[in-house]
């Protein structure tokens, strides 16, 4: 009997102390507000206007705690101990989804600096992916957008994909599609992206998988309940994929206007469509890069590395300007058609950068014809649903705390999504601090510089090419009585053929070296080339993406002087190299450096 | 007082007294745990007390299930106390039954302990629902480890189970992602944990307490699968002890 009372009576006491563990409710008691892992204060917008995915609040309060929204309304109790913060005349809107992005290195950070919380990567190493995956499931701070991620992308051997150095899993026959996609599943990617590229609307051919594949692929993605993209760029490819009954294309194509039978059948099906208008944009030569550079609350929030993409050109854009009004005419069927938008960048594409691209993505989907209400849409609650992310690109009761505060009214200024007067991530609001001045691991300035002449370093020019990315292009250098000649032949192979010489800025190649004080460099070339490419690496790390420019052979011959002081995102206090490349013309070629010079301003 | 007499009761008494009277060999049980989870939970790693707290309580529950259940069978066993058991008119159902309450007992202490921590220390906020379903899914949760740990118990040698256990325990709640999520995991130890019962155990307090979502009913299947194959283990066990052997 004793016993069975001290039983009971432990079982009792357990019972009582589940009764009052604390709940979502509970305010005090809790003598661990401070403390960092949970329990926080909560924050209450007040007087803020409120888009939540669906539909605009005028005038609500809003109140996130420990990483997730717990009450939004008109009239709600505003906890005693909450942060208050006023938003009147302000708006809050969801974290943004970038729908098409690749993401490595700083990727994350920057886009969160832009309020994209959540990113939806299409080919990206797999071996970032298991520790995204943590992340995204966390609700702990963080200054890193989420991350869902295709992992390897889908492609045929020499196809799209291959150029970019990463060692690809390609396959080429429909009955290999069941294998590559478990693979997918055992690296952990949360969907299959399929490559229908065949080059015809870049102006060159390349492999792609064939219709059986992508349907085998397709199939093979459904039976795993993953779901399944695809990259295409021309109708022909969107047939295809139509047919193979994928879930979305990740591009707009714009080959030809969208026939009226296509529609119907996409609309049926659900098709949704990432148009990436921004990288189409880029490649169609209307990047979108100096506007955005140029808004003062924007440009305060990017990075050397933000500022080097978006500057970047793809070669020959400005000979498709022509056909940029089709892309835009082909995004509105789209809309008019009813197909689901969804708003993406494909930055770190030239002419693009993470975040900030998707203030330029939803500035071209409103040309297209969206509403303002309708473009926010594509960029949270229409993602999340199709791609059935769970409390991402909403804000109410249960959404992650993932939000962009906007001063002023975009539904009546679009101009002011891009007035973001602040983040929260997991219902923190994020510093932007961008990334620390460099710490001096590189070489003293040199003290008494004097102007340089580059081709009397002989042996600090080496012959580089496309080879270097995967692609096929060769070249030789020699030394005669005009300067540097380089011969060679730009072979298919990548997706931007290139050959021609670097100048190291050290002894050993690639090694950075502190040249500030060089404010101009002057370049003579002569040579057949139509057109020549100009990259200057530089900065913290040995790959970062060059400064390029381009250049005609017209332009080369009189030669070209660089303002080096003007070029978004070189690091002269890091320079690695520069190279001077013939690019984007196959066949072969021959050009000679006649003049490579640095020069400091007072020179002259 | 029918209840007071029956042997389930017995047994359970006899499991209880052995706690408050030898509490150096029962209480390590108990606060392992929860000192475990006071030091990675709560301390090491930050951000991730609520995931923990569903990991680390399977954890418990499972040491609990496992050693108050499986080791103790072999020690009894190897003392001839089963034997005795058997040759007496005690139902040996009562011996299992109260074992098993005993376990269920335990496994009720440690969540509400571990919960304790997450609630007051972890900034843990859970609905009254969430908190009692997290224990209710625990102390369910412990009889496939039961099961596990009875059928050691009577398939070793009774000097080889305590041992066996100890090796089984601590890489299994490893593997299962009890200590660090398994998605933190490399993808090949990912895809052993889908297969260990612990991680489904866990995945059901990891949906109940809504810090992940997954599909419970494959969970749920797959650990009934395992808990027939444990209690057909343990049958096996049951016949190979007759006479002979001890």
């Amino acid at each position: 009997m004793k016993h069975l009372m001290s039983i009971a009576g432990l079982v009792a006491v357990m019972i009582v102390i589940i009764l009052i563990l604390p709940t979502p409710g509970s305010q005090s008691g809790a003598p661990s507000s401070e403390n960092q892992s949970g329990g926080e204060t909560p924050t209450a917008f007040i007087d803020v206007r409120v888009f939540d995915g669906h539909q605009v609040y005028d005038s609500a309060s809003l109140i996130i705690q420990d990483g997730r929204v717990i009450d939004l309304g008109a009239d709600i109790p505003i906890p005693d101990d909450a942060d208050v913060i006023d938003g009147q005349g302000k708006t809050l809107i969801p974290g943004l989804i970038d729908s098409h992005v690749h993401a490595w290195g700083a990727a994350r950070a920057d886009a969160l600096r832009f309020g994209v919380t959540t990113m939806l990567d299409m080919f990206t190493s797999p071996q970032l992916l298991s520790e995204a995956r943590t992340q995204r499931e966390s609700l702990a701070p963080t200054e890193q957008a989420d991350l869902y991620s295709a992992g390897n992308l889908a492609t045929v051997e020499g196809g799209h994909g291959t150029q970019f150095g990463l060692p690809v899993p390609t396959l080429n026959q429909p009955d290999e599609a069941e294998r590559w996609v478990a693979d997918r599943i055992d690296e952990g990617s949360d969907y299959i992206k399929i490559v229908i590229e065949d080059g015809s609307d870049w102006g060159r051919t390349m492999a792609t998988l064939d219709a059986a594949t992508v349907a085998a692929l397709t199939d093979a993605a459904h039976a795993q309940e993953l779901m399944a993209v695809a990259h295409v760029s021309d109708l022909e490819g969107a047939e295809i994929a139509l047919q193979a009954g994928v879930d979305g294309l990740v591009h707009l194509f714009a080959d030809q206007p969208i026939p009226a039978d296509w529609l119907e059948r996409a609309v049926e099906a659900g098709l949704f469509v990432v148009p990436t208008a921004t990288v189409l944009a880029g490649a169609y030569g209307q990047s979108g890069a100096n506007q955005l550079m140029q808004h003062p609350e924007l440009s305060s929030r990017l990075s050397t590395g933000q500022k080097q993409s978006l500057t970047a050109s793809f070669p020959g854009n400005d000979l498709r300007k022509a056909r940029w009004s089709l892309v835009l005419d082909n995004l509105a069927a789209l809309h008019e058609a009813g197909i689901k938008i969804l708003a993406g960048s494909d930055a770190p594409n030239p002419s693009t950068a993470h975040g900030i691209s998707m203030q330029h993505e939803l500035k071209l989907l409103m040309t297209a014809g969206l509403s303002p209400i309708e473009a926010l849409a594509s960029a949270t609650s229409v993602p999340a649903n199709a791609f059935g992310l769970q409390h991402r690109g909403c804000l109410r009761p249960g959404c992650r705390a993932d939000l962009v505060l906007l001063s002023g009214n975009p539904f009546a200024n679009p101009e002011a999504f891009a007035n973001i007067a602040g983040v929260w991530k997991n219902g923190h609001a994020v510093e932007i601090t961008l990334e620390p001045q460099p710490a001096a691991v590189t070489s003293p300035p040199p003290e008494n510089i004097e102007p340089r002449d580059l081709l009397t370093d002989t042996n600090r020019w080496m012959v580089s090419t496309d080879q270097f990315m995967g692609g096929n292009s060769v070249a030789e250098q020699t030394w005669d009585d005009q300067g540097l000649r380089i011969r060679g032949e730009l072979r298919n192979g990548t997706a931007f053929p290139y050959a021609g010489s670097m100048w190291m800025t050290s002894d050993t190649p690639m090694q950075a070296a502190n040249l500030t004080g060089y404010t101009e460099m002057t370049l003579q070339v002569s040579g057949q080339q139509a057109r020549y490419r100009v990259m200057l690496f530089s900065g913290k790390q040995a790959n970062s993406m060059p400064v390029m420019r381009d250049f005609s052979a017209e332009q080369m011959a009189e030669g070209v002087t660089l303002n080096l002081g003007e070029l978004a995102g070189l690091d002269m206090s890091r320079l690695r190299a520069i190279g001077i490349f013939a690019a984007d013309q196959s066949g072969a070629f021959e050009f000679i450096v006649e003049q490579a010079r640095l020069d400091l301003e007072a020179s002259e | 007082m029918n209840t007071l007499t029956s042997p389930g009761w017995q047994f359970l008494k006899c499991q209880w007294l052995n706690l408050v009277r030898q509490p150096a060999y029962t209480l390590p049980t108990l606060l392992f745990p929860v000192i475990f989870y006071a030091f990675f939970g709560l301390l090491m790693i930050p951000g991730l007390s609520l995931w923990l707290l569903c990991t680390y309580s399977t954890f418990g529950i499972m040491g609990a299930a496992l050693f108050s259940f499986g080791v103790s069978i072999a020690v009894e066993r190897g003392q001839g106390w089963l034997l005795l058991l058997r040759a007496s008119p005690a139902p040996i159902a009562g011996l299992v039954i109260g074992k098993a309450a005993a376990a269920m007992l335990f496994a009720l202490v440690i969540v509400v302990s571990i919960s304790v921590l997450a609630g007051w220390f972890g900034g843990v906020r859970l609905e009254t629902s969430q908190w009692a379903g997290l224990v209710m899914v625990q102390m369910i949760g412990t009889i496939p480890f039961c099961l596990l740990g009875l059928s050691l118990g009577l398939l070793l040698s009774p000097n080889a189970a305590p041992a066996v256990i100890n090796i089984i325990y601590l890489p299994l709640a490893f593997l299962s992602g009890l200590w660090v999520p398994a998605t933190q995991f490399p993808p090949f130890l990912q895809s052993l944990a889908t297969w260990l019962p612990p991680y489904h155990l866990a995945e059901l307090a990891l949906n109940i307490t809504g810090a992940k979502t997954s599909d419970w009913m494959v969970s749920v299947l797959i650990l009934v699968i395992y808990t027939i194959i444990f209690a057909a283990l343990t049958a096996l066990g049951w016949k190979r002890l007759d006479g002979s052997r001890s």
